[in-house]
């Protein structure tokens, strides 16, 4: 009998008496299948589903890691039953199994311009390693990345509305790249469905992921996050006390590694940053031209221009500071719009959205501004301050169970008592 | 914290269309096209198989969603009345109409003191007859030269005592047992 029967025969009673953690540890140790990789196939069909996952398991990963895998679309297909197939329960002995052949199939239609046929996979996939809705996986990043390339987001934002809590470790394997792309990739997800707000928390989530070096990703997540926050900056402007000023200023609990690789790389925007303070729209819009290259590089352009109808939003809305009542003809001579019809549109477009509070006499040309209506004493105002206390108590309730967790890990009070060891040390 | 982002019946399409595999029909990326209009979100038209792209009502679809987005009311109107629709899609099309008129009416009243039943049209693309019998039915003023509609705004409803009170004891009762938590 050859090494690799005997292997084989090994391995599928290890599964038929439901020794899975043996299993797992054997098939992580051994490098049969691979030194066999040409009879890999005909192994595959002898591992029944659901019975013998893992052994199946350990067989497609082992396809996954060769130099190429001969016929892909085969492959994609063996995956997609394995997913639908397989057992649940012992896939959880080597999740980071799963990971690998997700990341080895994102990459191969990534570069094959063939994102959307891995959504469904992906989609299925994420379902059956991950344990709870508020885990996170590698996995995540490679479904966000096809979901971008091929302009279909709702996969993605069905994981994206629920916030992480947890990290599966994937064996020790998940690396930290994969969080930093969790966040930034759902981001971008966020700015192309035109939920800023989000998009921005996200980016501000890269940006203050505790650091020693400076990732190209969060230098890439900062140009995003300047640009997100100027689109956003009426709306902000609007509920907080957030001001132009404050605009490039990042969160006081970010690395001062990524601060200082920010201040010397990403220049350009924090000086476009600057810019919205100057109420100047044409040396705004020159500023912009001249740098023009740079954002088509950086794949930004298109952020960039609506940072412009932003910059027109913020003007007229500090012109509500100012005046009581304004003629359209001089508010589009202010905010230096090419017409009054202009201006009318933008005043349409904010009082619809909320941004500015005003009414429009058409008859006389006049624009009157008035304060914030809401006296919160609607029925939606207590259904929205019922929800916000809901989620407040959710949210409360989330960490108090995380921070009992990390009270009772092994790491945290092993560093407590040798702390508590060093100060005694010191006073004697 | 996250908000939601799609409605029931979106989840339901989109789940056909993630268990579809390669065998999607037409149809149900116009209804999916159509809840993206009645929800007010841009359809991306390169997510869609080139073969369904020749659809003559589903190029009819993407012209109407970009008079939307571009909020050229006119063409959008313009571009419903001068398509004969499928029965299949008739009575979302209907819908999706409604709103759009309905959204604007409500514009109006938020934004407007006064306006011109020419700038309904040429704003709105609402017609000066069928804005005139949105005067009458909305309860808006016209002024003495029978040009201008002067809009008002529609009541807004107060919370009863009792929904307040309800509220009081939640927050109440919460901080209670969060100070009760602490002290323990």
């Amino acid at each position: 009998m050859s090494a690799l029967d005997q292997y084989v025969d090994h391995i599928r009673r290890l599964s038929s008496d439901n020794k899975y953690q043996d299993l797992a540890q054997s098939l992580l140790g051994s490098n049969v299948f691979h030194k066999n990789i040409q009879h890999i196939e005909t192994i595959l069909t002898t591992f029944a589903l659901p019975e013998h996952t893992l052994c199946a398991l350990g067989a497609l990963h082992t396809i996954a890691r060769a130099p190429s895998i001969p016929d892909f679309d085969r492959y994609l297909t063996q995956m997609e039953t394995f997913i639908q197939t397989c057992s649940p329960e012992q896939v959880q002995y080597l999740p980071h199994f799963i990971c690998d052949i997700c990341h080895v199939i994102t990459e191969r239609l990534r570069s094959q311009n063939r994102a959307r046929s891995g959504i469904p996979f992906l989609f299925h996939a994420l379902e059956l390693v991950r344990r709870e809705p508020g885990q996170l996986l590698s996995i995540h990043s490679d479904l966000y990345q096809l979901c971008l390339l091929a302009q279909w987001f709702e996969p993605a934002l069905h994981y994206l509305e629920t916030d992480i809590i947890e990290i599966n470790r994937e064996n020790g394997r998940f690396d930290v790249k994969y969080l930093l792309l969790y966040y930034y990739y759902g981001g971008m997800i966020y700015a192309c469905v035109k939920q800023y707000d989000r998009a921005m928390n996200f980016f501000e989530n890269v940006l203050t992921i505790p650091a020693n070096v400076t990732s190209l990703i969060m230098i890439e997540a900062y140009k995003k996050y300047i640009l997100v926050k100027l689109i956003l900056i009426t709306t902000l402007s609007t509920t907080t006390n957030a001001t132009s000023s404050s605009l490039a200023a990042l969160p006081s609990y970010t690395s001062r590694s990524v601060v200082q690789a920010i201040r010397s790389l990403c220049t350009t925007y924090t000086e476009l940053a600057n810019l919205f303070n100057t109420n100047d729209l044409q040396h705004y819009q020159e500023f912009i031209h001249r740098h023009q290259e740079q954002f088509q590089r950086d794949k930004n352009l298109g952020l960039v221009k609506q940072t412009i109808h932003s910059f027109i939003r913020h003007s007229i809305q500090q012109l509500t500071k100012t005046f009581l009542t304004v003629s359209l003809n001089d508010l589009a001579q202010r905010v230096k719009l090419r017409s009054a019809q202009e201006a009318e549109k933008y005043l349409l477009d904010m009082i619809e959205n909320g941004q500015i509070f005003a009414s429009i006499n058409k008859k006389d040309g006049m624009v009157i501004f008035h304060g914030c209506p809401e006296k919160f004493d609607a029925n939606a105002m207590i259904l929205k301050l019922q929800e916000e206390t809901e989620k407040c108590m959710t949210a409360e309730r989330q960490l108090r169970e995380l921070e009992k967790d990390l009270a009772l890990s092994k790491t945290y009070i092993q560093r407590t008592l040798a702390l508590a060891h060093d100060r005694s040390k010191m006073l004697l | 914290m996250a908000t939601s982002f799609t409605s029931n019946k979106m989840l339901m399409l989109q789940n056909r269309l993630l268990t579809s595999g390669d065998n999607v029909s037409i149809d149900l990326y116009k209804e999916i096209m159509i809840e993206y209009l009645l929800a007010m979100k841009t359809f991306v038209w390169e997510n869609l198989p080139p073969q369904f792209q020749v659809d003559i009502e589903f190029q009819q679809l993407y012209k109407i969603c970009g008079a939307l987005q571009n909020k050229n009311y006119s063409n959008f109107y313009a571009l419903i009345r001068d398509f004969q629709f499928s029965s299949t899609m008739s009575s979302s099309i209907e819908q999706l109409q409604e709103r759009v008129t309905l959204k604007n009416l409500q514009l109006i009243e938020n934004a407007y003191k006064s306006i011109s039943f020419d700038d309904i049209q040429s704003i709105f693309g609402i017609t000066s007859k069928v804005a005139r019998q949105f005067c009458e039915k909305r309860g808006w003023q016209k002024d003495s030269s029978d040009l201008f509609a002067l809009p008002c705004r529609s009541a807004v409803t107060v919370a009863s005592n009792s929904d307040i009170t309800k509220l009081v004891d939640m927050v109440c009762f919460s901080l209670k047992k969060i100070s009760l938590e602490v002290h323990c």
